[in-house]
């Protein structure tokens, strides 16, 4: 039994109305592996009901999470889980809808226009290439990469967001983070563990002359514990 | 011919003006539709009940409410209790009804409208734009 590898079709992205959107790349398909990996994870342990993934783009890896990974064996999206997902640019919000309609795309500045604690899952593959600041967050498609001083501009702001939307202890959350080395991947695991957070390094590779890895924050996670509030 | 996803009221439940200097909880978002079909998903229970817990029953019940509107819909609103009953988890006829109301409401076009500011947030093509000026950010 072969273990066959999907990707979701992101081909109307770069092109026509979706010029500005980030096409998937090595970064994104990192990130699809690392989702891939964590699987069993995702399904038996963290069985999220709220996802979020801020920076979506042309929303590649929401799709492969809600189509490929919390679905079922037989392929069938039964996912018991909503994906939201932001993002800066309306014509990526609008790609996504695209890429998969079981997908609930925004246009957002980060994640602001959603409340605290929503979430039990956050995914982010953000702009991480050392750039100029005043590149950070301009319209069009650099956006998508501009990190601005050591790339860490909006990941420094996303660990506040993350942190904000995931549900408080002792509720089992978990928040998915891209990074090139050059952000000092540890630096920023270290602050995470300040912050209440178990890091671990889920997959590491070395692509077109960029050094990425994924790693995963985690919060939480009372064994047998049911909170049912309304 | 793309599929494209509308918003549903789950993200609505989800949204708030709060980023919006001055607002205090920005939420639930008043929703003024002028665009909404029902969309008819499969029914699945087990996805209700995940969600519910995760939900405001309130901001549901006052979404749904605010799609009451003369000519808005073809088909009826679904009626929902103002608090989600005891037994939801085995009251099939409960669920139905929030699934319908969570899942199967399109909104297409409308805006959103912060209850404390009155700023409006436009949706188009089924996808809100919550986007703010940097002088309205908190």
């Amino acid at each position: 039994l072969t273990l066959q590898k999907r990707t979701p079709d992101t081909n109307h992205a770069g092109k026509g109305d979706f010029t500005t959107v980030y096409p998937a790349s090595e970064d994104s398909f990192l990130f699809l592996d690392c989702l891939d990996s964590q699987a069993d994870y995702l399904r038996q342990k963290l069985k999220p009901s709220v996802s979020v993934e801020i920076g979506c783009g042309s929303g590649v890896i929401s799709a492969h999470l809600v189509q490929h990974v919390l679905s079922d064996s037989s392929g069938v999206s039964g996912s018991s889980c909503a994906c939201l997902c932001t993002d800066l640019n309306p014509a990526a919000a609008l790609c996504t809808a695209v890429t998969c309609c079981q997908l609930m795309p925004v246009a957002s500045d980060l994640a602001g226009c959603l409340r605290s604690g929503c979430a039990d899952l956050v995914l982010a593959n953000p702009p991480y290439v050392p750039t100029p600041d005043d590149e950070v967050g301009t319209p069009g498609i650099a956006a998508a990469w501009a990190g601005g001083l050591e790339g860490r501009r909006v990941i420094d702001r996303l660990l506040t967001e993350a942190e904000r939307l995931l549900r408080p202890t002792p509720q089992l959350s978990a928040f998915y983070l891209l990074m090139l080395r050059e952000n000092r991947p540890e630096e920023v695991a270290l602050e995470m563990r300040c912050r209440g957070f178990k890091s671990m390094l889920v997959v590491e590779r070395h692509c077109a002359g960029e050094n990425l890895s994924v790693w995963r924050f985690e919060r939480g996670g009372v064994e047998e514990s049911e909170f049912r509030v309304f | 011919i793309f599929k494209i996803s509308n918003m549903k009221l789950i993200l609505h439940n989800m949204l708030t003006s709060a980023m919006i200097k001055g607002v205090k909880k920005g939420y639930p978002l008043l929703l003024r539709a002028t665009k909404v079909e029902l969309q008819p998903v499969e029914f699945d229970a087990g996805f209700v009940v995940h969600m519910l817990p995760r939900l405001d029953w309130s901001g549901v019940t006052a979404a749904v409410q605010c799609l009451n509107q003369p000519d808005l819909l073809q088909d009826p609103l679904p009626e929902l209790p103002p608090t989600v009953p005891d037994d939801y988890a085995n009251n099939e006829d409960f669920l139905r009804k929030a699934h319908i109301a969570l899942m199967q409401l399109d909104v297409i076009e409308g805006c959103l409208v912060c209850p404390e500011t009155g700023r409006e947030f436009p949706i188009a093509k089924g996808i809100p734009n919550m986007l703010i000026n940097d002088n309205e950010a908190a």
